[in-house]
């Protein structure tokens, strides 16, 4: 048995740091706090662009094209995934893949939806005066219903990671904390990790646009 | 370390969550549950009566304060309050609204205008407190929708609203067509005589004032083309005399007719009576016998009569 290390350092930070906004946005919404949901919103943007840049510069198991796979091979492993014949272990598994880019979309609609939006009580999300009222108008209810879907796409992720926990018996909470994983060998191909000088780059550029577009 | 469960075993308990949860959301769309069971047969249409006390009083002080954001387009906070319908099916909060005590749509309306949490919110038109009371009064009693205004004898009566009939202004300009050449002509002839009875009217008013002494039979001739329009001749202390009441009676529009201190006399006063629309008529009181005033009364035509013209 073997410790890996599967996850960089940057992915775990934008995992957990999303998972921290999409929170602090839910609660800052439901509780009237709009400019403290601005700021998540606007973290969020830098949190998701920094992940879509991230997905082509950055460690192997972050890239997209060591995740996307043919759709249908997405499918054919989910079946066999669920009747425990196949066990992906490194990085995101082919469903899981397409999970994340599905989230990335629909958190992607959330955040530009958001930045369209206004609440008639004086707030205008950043990028509002470009389109109409009344289109402003719908997205703002677009950007709440999307909130639901968001939350039922949560919930599947929430069942896949617990499945691989409490049936398969890989722990992948722990590893996206830790990083590591323990497995019998080594893994068929070489793990590159970039450099965390790159990731902080990356994210001071995310950073800034998300900062350009919250004070403009 | 962590123990072991089937895949049928943990998915008939992800099932279970989901089937939970999913009842959670559902109970949390009462419109949703409303719309079951009326399609089930289960419940009667929910919806206020027409002759309700919400319908006739609630739901215009709701209309001219909140549905601006809380309606079909906007429901914020998933509050509607267009409807006696969506307002019992609450909002985000899910409180009961059609309760009184620890009513969350009160308390919201109560609070100070620039607080944080105030509805209407800072900047937008404020109900005022009679209209407040008004809201409490009708939760007081349960929030129905079918209690009609006999069931609140303490609210105050409710403000009449006067409403003006839309202004169809191209008939107004098709109307005065007709005549609008012929009043121009004599206008130019009797400055300051002849005008509209109004913006909105093409009848015709004569003012004789400026012309009083000058005023004879045959200026009213020169009026006649005008005969159709005219609905108010003031002619006092001018030279009209009987000879001009046939001219009189061509006028189908006539209303008020002012003949105090003319040569009018008694002998044909009464044939004004004729006159369908004719509704006043003043004159000396000198010419008026008991007869004149007796025919006038029976016909309802009100009979002014002045010392002097």
């Amino acid at each position: 048995m073997k410790k890996i290390k599967i996850w960089d350092s940057p992915t775990r930070l934008f995992h957990w740091a999303l998972v921290i906004n999409i929170i602090a946005a839910w609660y800052t919404i439901e509780n009237r706090l709009i400019e403290l949901h601005e700021i998540a919103g606007h973290t969020l943007i830098a949190l998701l662009v920094f992940r879509v840049c991230w997905g082509f510069v950055g460690s192997t198991t972050a890239r997209f094209s060591h995740f996307i796979t043919h759709p249908i091979s997405a499918l054919q492993y989910l079946v066999k995934s669920l009747k425990l014949k196949v066990h992906h272990k490194i990085g995101h598994n082919p469903a899981g893949g397409w999970m994340i880019v599905i989230m990335m979309l629909v958190i992607g609609f959330q955040l530009i939806s958001g930045l369209l939006a206004n609440n008639d009580l004086g707030f205008s999300g950043a990028l509002s005066d470009y389109v109409s009222k009344a289109t402003s108008d719908r997205l703002t209810q677009l950007h709440g219903l999307n909130f639901d879907l968001l939350v039922a796409i949560i919930w599947v992720h929430l069942v896949a990671v617990f499945f691989y926990v409490l049936v398969k018996r890989d722990n992948l909470v722990k590893a996206m904390i830790t990083g590591f994983k323990i497995l019998e060998r080594q893994p068929a191909f070489r793990l590159r990790f970039a450099s965390m000088y790159l990731a902080v780059s990356v994210f001071l550029l995310s950073a800034g646009l998300s900062a350009y577009l919250y004070y403009p | 370390m962590t123990k072991t469960i089937s895949p049928k075993g943990y998915f008939l308990v992800v099932t279970g969550l989901s089937i939970v949860w999913l009842v959670l959301y559902i109970q949390a769309q009462p419109s949703w549950t409303q719309n079951i069971k009326e399609t089930l047969g289960l419940s009667a249409p929910l919806q206020a009566t027409d002759d309700s006390f919400y319908n006739s009083r609630i739901d215009p002080i709701f209309e001219k304060y909140c549905t601006a954001c809380h309606d079909g387009n906007k429901d914020k906070g998933q509050l509607r309050l267009d409807s006696y319908r969506h307002f019992t099916f609450s909002g985000r909060s899910e409180a009961d609204l059609r309760v009184a005590d620890n009513n969350l749509l009160l308390e919201r309306m109560r609070l100070p205008e620039t607080d944080r949490l105030a509805m209407p919110p800072f900047g937008r038109e404020r109900h005022t407190e009679s209209e407040l009371a008004l809201i409490e009064l009708w939760l007081s009693k349960g929030g129905s929708g079918e209690l009609t205004e006999d069931d609140f004898p303490e609210a105050p009566a409710k403000a009449k609203v006067i409403k003006f009939a839309d202004i169809d202004w191209q008939k107004i300009e098709k109307d005065r067509a007709a005549y609008a050449k012929t009043l121009k002509d004599i206008q130019q002839r009797y400055p300051h005589v002849l005008h509209y009875q109004a913006r909105t009217s093409n009848l015709v008013v004569i003012e004789s004032f400026s012309i009083t002494q000058q005023l004879t039979d045959k200026t009213v001739s020169e009026f006649m083309p005008l005969a159709p329009v005219l609905t108010e001749l003031h002619f006092a202390n001018s030279l009209v005399s009987d000879n001009s009441i046939d001219k009189f009676l061509t006028m189908p529009n006539l209303t008020v007719i002012n003949l105090s201190g003319t040569q009018i006399t008694s002998s044909r006063l009464v044939e004004l009576l004729d006159l369908e629309n004719l509704q006043t008529v003043i004159v000396s009181k000198s010419i008026l016998t008991d007869e004149i005033r007796a025919a006038f009364k029976q016909r309802d035509v009100r009979l002014v009569s002045v010392n002097k013209g």
